[in-house]
């Protein structure tokens, strides 16, 4: 079943037109990778996928399921899990404790058991505990488990929050931006952590500033810019296309031809 | 040394008084976890400590039964609330039950049956000092398993960036009213140790200076742990005692200026978990920093 | 039907004080996003200080106005710079100001009640203005004039002062983003001095008159108060001065006319009922337009 399924979605905020319009799928266990300059309304189009704004018009389904109506918690239990541009971990929280608030879906126990740490919470809570060590290990982080996300440098604070996103164990996952202001081997190594996720069989779609990114990463390029979409297609393809380069260099051909 | 054996020979109530505030401060406490300020524990305590009062006056129920039916008043009557208190936004839920606290005084005395009304009724059984120690040791347990339960790791994230917890999957609303129905238990437990310790109940018993008492020791303490208002609600309850001595008639002065200073310079309260934390992390972040993926 | 009228007339002269204290409260909050829980205190404050120049130094009514007017508004400024400049430096929020300002309810209190000691207080009679105005059969006494005269003035100035003028739009940037505003040229610390300076003003004023008004009077008279100008800004809707003097004025009235019905004691309950109502039905209105996104 198509992971996402994104039609005619269109969002205002005040008279300015963030997302116009605006269709394209994922295919389950991809990687698909949503570009254009700043202010193209990629960012708009992760909030409206998460439910935490409401369209104007037009419909998203994941997996098949229509998410209209749903409030944003809601529309996380369908399988969706974020990162967000400019990263938001809990304050107060080790690395470890952030990756077990995104294991809050997985509690399985009933809030009384939990409170009176019956030996079923207990153990569930430690598997829990297994679960976001595995987490952290995935990105890279298991030997800094015990240190506040607020110690750490922004590299690393962005690896703790994909691993919070994974604890929901979801099957679609929204990364907005989660290597910009990385240098080149910092990208790689989250470059490469995708793919491995992808091959895992979870469907991610790759909000990218960095054209680098998207040709080396992604399998499918969708392409925006004044919240509409101006091309999608293979990656290489896309970042040929003529209205691409338009979009992120200026019409200088226009430019040279006056 | 007048002054002095002064001190202790009001000492005694005043344990009394700072363990029930402690406990206020704790029902403050489960709201604010969550992120909504509320000073309706103090209506929940009227109910509870009301029907404390009734109880002991009609029947001979034992205590520690009486003080479980007040905590389940104050429950009841938090999970009638609560739906209406959270449609509103925050600071709005501030002020909606500022105007509760009022609202339940001017009940209180026009109810002159169930309170006694203006002059207020005298609660005669004699109390052991195990009764409110037992009951604040036992809220403080609670607490603390809340605090380690996954709706104490929930509530860290409502309260930091709801929109994150959200994305996390976290019923905001549900854990909103999970804190609200913690904070009527604990403000109907408080209602029911008040009335017993100052063997009284009137109109003024529960009113504006409990709310102000309950918000001082949670800021003061500090509310991002529950062992932060228990010490803030004990120092808020000794602090006018010791102004009292220094200065005559200053009454709630002193903790409206400990207020003030602790807003101003220790945002984060008295005992805050994440002082201690930060400095461990920063010191274990230099010794193990990997000088491969460091962007500066 | 006369009495009828005259109560109407009455109603709207109490009422006249609600407005003030709640275009006192509303401005606050819509340009420097405080709930002053302390805006009451101020309103006390200025009865005492006006009851004691009038009392202990003999002076005319409207000097001793004047006077109480002029230390609720320096109050105000240094609770406004004492308490919220610093935590909007460090971004605090909604919720730490109203905090702070319960804080300053207590202290300002407890310096009341430590500067009167006295259960009640009275305006003394013979200096107070009172003629009697007949208009055919409805009598208007000197104070329901003044109030009358100040809710009309206070709105009419504060409207023109927000709306018009060029300070007003720095106010209206201010509430609308602070930091915008900032970067957009407007002292942000000089609006919120001067911001404060005429809401102090505004709710001393309506100390005063209440004060006068009610006969006897203690420290508390500005809890009341508050609640009441707090209900007719929630219902007004807080930036909008004229639709707050309206709400104040019609829940003066309601008040007057409910007294001929309600038991007295529950005639404070309806206020607060009446405030907890608007908060919870209304809130999504009233939110409209002001920036509470955040927390």
């Amino acid at each position: 079943m198509t992971a996402l399924v994104i039609d005619g979605l269109r969002k205002t905020f005040g008279g300015v037109k963030a997302v116009r319009d605006l269709s394209f799928t994922i295919e389950p266990g991809s990687v698909t990778g949503l570009m254009g300059p700043n202010g193209a309304g990629k960012s708009t189009v992760l909030d409206l996928v998460c439910g935490v704004t409401k369209p104007d018009a037009g419909s998203i389904s994941i997996f098949g399921e229509d998410t209209a109506g749903l409030r944003a918690d809601q529309v996380t239990r369908l399988g969706v899990a974020r990162t967000y541009q400019v990263i938001r971990l809990t304050t107060g929280l080790t690395a470890v404790q952030q990756v077990i608030t995104g294991c809050y879906l997985q509690r399985e126990t009933s809030l009384l058991a939990s409170i009176l740490q019956m030996p079923w919470a207990r153990q569930r809570r430690r598997e829990i505990e297994d679960i976001a060590m595995y987490l952290l290990d995935r990105v890279g982080m298991a030997d800094r488990a015990d240190i506040l996300a607020e110690a750490m440098s922004y590299g690393e604070q962005r690896r703790v929050e994909i691993a919070r996103a994974l604890g929901s164990n979801p099957m679609l996952l929204l990364l907005d931006e989660p290597t910009a202001g990385m240098n080149v081997q910092e990208a790689d190594r989250i470059g490469t952590l995708i793919q491995a996720l992808r091959d895992d069989g979870l469907s991610i779609l790759l909000v990218e500033h960095s054209m680098r990114m998207v040709a080396d990463y992604c399998d499918h390029a969708v392409v925006m810019n004044f919240g509409a979409k101006i091309t999608e297609g293979p990656p290489a393809d896309c970042l040929d296309d003529e209205k691409v380069q338009d979009a992120y260099f200026g019409r200088q051909r226009d430019a040279d031809s006056q | 040394m007048q002054w002095l054996s002064d001190f202790w020979a009001a000492y005694g109530s005043l344990a009394g008084l700072a363990m029930v505030n402690a406990v206020f401060a704790l029902a403050c406490y489960a709201t604010l976890s969550t992120g909504v300020l509320s000073f309706a524990p103090v209506a929940f305590g009227a109910v509870g400590g009301i029907l404390a009062a009734q109880l002991v006056l009609h029947t001979t129920i034992p205590l520690a039964l009486i003080v479980l039916c007040g905590g389940m008043a104050g429950l009841g009557f938090a999970m009638l609330l609560a739906p209406a208190l959270l449609r509103v936004e925050g600071h709005w839920t501030a002020l909606a039950t500022v105007a509760l606290v009022l609202v339940t005084r001017v009940v209180v005395r026009n109810v002159p049956a169930l309170t006694g009304g203006d002059n207020g009724l005298t609660v005669t059984r004699p109390l052991s000092m195990a009764v409110p120690v037992v009951t604040l040791l036992c809220v403080m347990l609670g607490f603390r398993a809340l605090h380690h339960s996954w709706y104490g790791i929930a509530s860290r994230v409502v309260r930091d960036d709801p929109a994150v917890a959200a994305g996390l999957g976290i019923n905001i609303r549900q854990t909103r009213l999970i804190g609200f129905g913690v904070s009527g238990f604990a403000g109907g437990l408080a209602g029911v140790l008040l009335v017993l310790v100052q063997q009284f109940v009137s109109p003024d018993s529960f009113y504006v200076h409990v709310a102000f008492v309950m918000i001082t020791g949670a800021v003061i303490g500090g509310s991002f742990h529950w062992l932060g208002p228990v010490l803030g609600a004990i120092a808020v309850t000794l602090l006018p005692a010791l102004t009292e001595t220094l200065v005559p008639d200053s009454q709630d002065i002193g903790s409206g200026i400990a207020l003030l200073l602790a807003l101003v310079f220790l945002p984060r309260g008295l005992f805050d978990p994440r002082v201690v934390l930060l400095q461990l992390s920063l010191a274990q972040a230099t010794r193990t920093r990997d000088p491969r993926y460091e962007r500066r | 039907m006369e009495s009828f009228v005259a109560q109407i007339v009455n109603g709207c002269a109490l009422g006249g004080i609600y407005a003030l204290f709640g275009i006192a409260f509303g401005m606050m909050f819509s340009t420097l996003g405080v709930l002053n829980a302390a805006m009451g205190s101020y309103a006390s404050i200025a009865a005492i200080v006006g009851l004691f120049a009038a009392d202990d130094l003999a002076l005319p009514f409207s000097l001793a106005l004047g006077i109480g007017v002029f230390y609720a508004a320096v109050i105000a400024v240094l609770v406004d710079q004492l308490a919220f400049q610093p935590l909007r430096r460090q971004g605090g929020g909604l919720i730490s100001s109203l905090i702070a300002s319960m804080g300053f309810w207590v202290i300002l209190d407890g310096l009341a009640g430590y500067a009167t000691r006295q259960p009640g207080l009275n305006f003394p009679v013979e200096i107070m203005p009172s003629f009697v105005i007949q208009f055919g059969q409805v009598q208007l006494p000197a104070m329901q004039i003044v109030s009358l005269g100040a809710i009309v003035l206070v709105t009419t100035g504060a409207y023109a002062v927000i709306a018009r003028s060029r300070f007003g739009s720095a106010m209206r940037a201010v509430g609308y983003h602070p930091d915008t505003a900032a970067i957009a040229g407007v002292n942000v610390r000089r609006v919120a001095i001067y911001t404060a300076l005429m809401s102090g003003g505004i709710a001393g004023l309506a100390g005063v008159l209440a004060g006068v008004t009610t006969g006897t009077f203690n420290a508390a008279l500005g809890q009341g108060l508050m609640l009441k100008g707090m209900t007719a800004a929630v219902i007004g809707g807080y930036a909008d001065v004229r639709l707050v003097a309206i709400a104040g004025i019609l829940f003066g009235v309601v008040e007057v006319l409910c007294a001929s019905y309600v038991p007295a004691g529950f005639r404070d309950g309806f206020a607060y009922v009446l405030l907890i109502g608007f908060l919870l039905l209304r809130h999504r209105s009233l939110l409209g337009g002001l920036r509470l996104g955040r927390t």
